[in-house]
C-alpha cells in the first residue's frame, strides 16, 4: 500500500483506473469510430471528451484536441472535397469543384482520422507510460521493449533541451540562422552532426550502467512499482473486448445484409 | 556484441537496442530543428536511416516504425507512415548490408533506390488512408498541380518526388557523415558495423598502394636520371 501511494505521488495524478484498462477503453473508441461511420465517431468523440473530463483532464485534452485533431481534420477535409477526382459535379467555383465522390470519401475518411486521431491523443493524455510499462512487463512483455519506448519517452526532451544549448553555442560562434534558406540549410549539419555523435557516446555509459544492473541476466526481474488491478478493472477490460467484437460481427452482418 | 553473428537475433545486441531510443529521438530532433530553421523539408528519418545503416534493416525497420508511432501519440496523422518509416529503414538496411553505402557513387544509387520505396510507400498509405491528401506540405503540392490541370496520379507522383528528394538525400548524408566520423571501436558493436571498417582499411590500402607506387615510380626516376648522369660523365671522360 505504501509502495503504491509512492507511485501515484510520482506520476502526479491519481489513476483511477489501472492503465491497461484505459488502454483498452482507448482502443475499444478507436476501434468502433474506425469501423462505423461518422456519426457513431462524433458519438465516441463525445464519449472521449466525458472520460477525459472524468480524470480531470478535460481542458489540457480539449485545448490538444483544437490544437491538433480538429484543425488536422479541417484541413484534411477541405483539400480531399476539392481535389479527389469525380465525376458527379455538386458545386463547382472556377478551378474548384466539389464532386459527390470526393465528398463521400472525404466525409468518410475524415471520420476515421476523427475518431482514431482523438482516441490516440486521450491515451496520450491519461496513460501513465511508466505504470503502463510496469503492467506489461509484468504481463510478460520482455524488458527489452518497455526499457526501449520508456526510454524514448524520457530521452526526447533531454535532447531538445541539448539541442538549444548547442544553437545557442553555434549561434555565439557566427553560424547564421536567420538568412535565407541556404544559409539555413548549411546551419543544419554544424547543429545535428555533435548532436548524434554525443548522443551515441552516451549510449556505451549507459549500456555499462544497464548491465551493471543485470539488464541482460536470464531472469525474472523484481519491480518496485505496484500497479493495483481491481475488479473494476478486469469487468471494464472484458467489458471493452465484448462491445469491440460486437462492432465488428455487427458490421460484418450489415455489410452482408446491405450487400 | 559479437558481429560476426549473423541473424535478426545478432542484429537486437544490447548496444543496439539502447541506440534505437537515441535514433527515435534523432529523428524527433531532426524534425523539430528543420521547423525551427525554417527548412520546407522533413527531416524525420535521419536516425531511421542512421541505425539501419550500422545496425542493419530489421532493427531499421523498427526504429521507423517505432519512431512514427512515438510522434502519432500528438500528432495521429504519422501513425499510417509507420509503415513508410518501416520501408525506409528496410531498405536503407539492406543496401547498407551490400556496402552500398561506403562510397559517395554507391551512396547515390541506394539514395535513389530509398526515394523510390519512399514514394512507392507514401502513394500507397496516402491513397489508402487519407484518400490522396493529409494536409501536409506534399498534399499542398499536389492540390496546386491539381488545380492546373495535371492529372490526380501525375501530381500524386511529380509531388511525392518534389518533396522526397532533397529529404531523403539530406536524411542519408547525415548518417554516412556521421558514420565516417565514428571510430572504428564503436562501429565494431554493431552488426554492419564491419562493412564500413572493411570499407576504410580498403581505402587506406589503396591510398597507401598508390603511394608506395608513386614513391617507386620516384625511386625509378632517380635512378634513370643516375645512370645517365653516369654515362654522360663517362663519355666526357673518353
Amino acid at each position: 500500500m505504501v509502495i503504491h501511494m509512492n507511485v501515484q505521488k510520482e506520476t502526479g495524478r491519481t489513476q483511477k483506473l489501472n492503465p491497461l484498462t484505459i488502454l483498452y477503453i482507448v482502443a475499444a473508441l478507436a476501434v468502433i469510430s474506425v469501423v462505423y461511420d461518422y456519426k457513431v465517431s462524433v458519438v465516441c468523440v463525445v464519449m472521449m471528451m466525458f472520460i477525459a473530463a472524468g480524470f480531470g483532464e478535460f481542458t489540457s485534452y480539449f485545448k490538444l484536441w483544437c490544437k491538433s485533431i480538429l484543425w488536422m481534420c479541417a484541413l484534411c477535409f477541405v483539400l480531399q472535397i476539392f481535389f479527389i477526382p469525380g465525376e458527379d459535379i455538386i458545386w463547382k467555383y472556377g478551378v474548384f469543384q466539389v464532386t459527390r465522390e470526393g465528398f463521400g470519401q472525404a466525409v468518410k475518411l475524415c471520420s476515421r482520422l476523427f475518431g482514431a486521431g482523438s482516441a490516440a491523443i486521450l491515451g496520450f493524455r491519461l496513460i501513465d507510460l511508466g505504470s503502463l510499462m510496469a503492467v506489461l512487463e509484468k504481463r510478460g512483455v520482455p524488458p527489452t521493449v518497455t526499457y526501449v519506448l520508456m526510454s524514448t519517452a524520457n530521452i526526447i526532451p533531454q535532447m531538445i533541451k541539448r539541442m538549444g544549448a548547442i544553437l545557442e553555442a553555434q549561434k555565439s560562434r557566427g553560424i547564421e540562422m536567420e538568412s535565407n534558406m541556404l544559409v539555413r540549410a548549411k546551419a543544419f549539419l554544424p547543429s545535428i552532426g555533435p548532436l548524434i555523435l554525443n548522443a551515441i557516446v552516451n549510449a556505451e555509459e549507459r549500456a555499462i550502467t544497464l548491465e551493471a544492473r543485470a539488464f541482460s541476466a536470464p531472469c525474472r526481474k523484481t519491480s518496485i512499482r505496484v500497479i493495483p488491478d481491481m475488479q473494476t478493472d478486469k469487468i471494464i477490460r472484458g467489458l471493452m473486448i465484448a462491445a469491440v467484437i460486437l462492432a465488428i460481427g455487427g458490421k460484418i452482418i450489415l455489410w452482408i445484409v446491405f450487400k | 556484441m559479437n558481429n560476426e553473428r549473423k541473424g535478426i537475433k545478432a542484429d537486437f545486441n544490447l548496444i543496439t537496442i539502447l541506440t534505437i531510443p537515441i535514433a527515435i529521438a534523432i529523428n524527433y530532433v531532426g524534425s523539430t530543428l528543420a521547423g525551427t530553421l525554417h527548412l520546407p523539408i522533413y527531416l524525420d528519418s535521419i536516425g531511421t536511416f542512421l541505425i539501419a545503416l550500422i545496425a542493419g534493416p530489421w532493427v531499421g525497420g523498427l526504429t521507423g516504425a517505432l519512431s512514427n508511432i512515438m510522434v502519432s501519440l500528438t500528432h495521429p496523422i504519422a501513425m499510417p507512415y509507420a509503415i513508410v518509416s518501416c520501408i525506409f529503414g528496410i531498405t536503407a538496411g539492406f543496401m547498407a548490408r551490400k556496402g552500398m553505402f561506403i562510397n559517395m557513387k554507391r551512396f547515390i544509387l541506394s539514395g535513389a533506390l530509398v526515394v523510390l520505396m519512399g514514394v512507392l510507400g507514401t502513394i500507397f498509405v496516402v491513397l489508402t488512408f487519407f484518400g490522396g491528401f493529409d494536409g501536409s506540405t506534399n498534399s499542398m503540392i499536389v492540390a496546386a498541380m491539381r488545380t492546373m490541370g495535371v492529372p490526380f496520379w501525375l501530381a500524386l507522383v511529380i509531388g511525392n518526388f518534389i518533396s522526397e528528394i532533397p529529404d531523403k538525400f539530406i536524411a542519408l548524408l547525415v548518417p554516412y557523415l556521421v558514420i565516417k566520423g565514428m571510430s572504428d571501436r564503436y562501429l565494431y558493436k554493431f552488426s554492419n558495423g564491419h562493412i564500413f571498417i572493411e570499407a576504410r582499411k580498403k581505402a587506406k590500402e589503396k591510398k597507401t598502394g598508390e603511394k608506395k607506387e608513386e614513391k617507386n615510380a620516384e625511386e625509378k626516376k632517380a635512378e634513370e636520371k643516375k645512370a645517365e648522369e653516369k654515362k654522360i660523365e663517362e663519355r666526357k671522360a673518353e
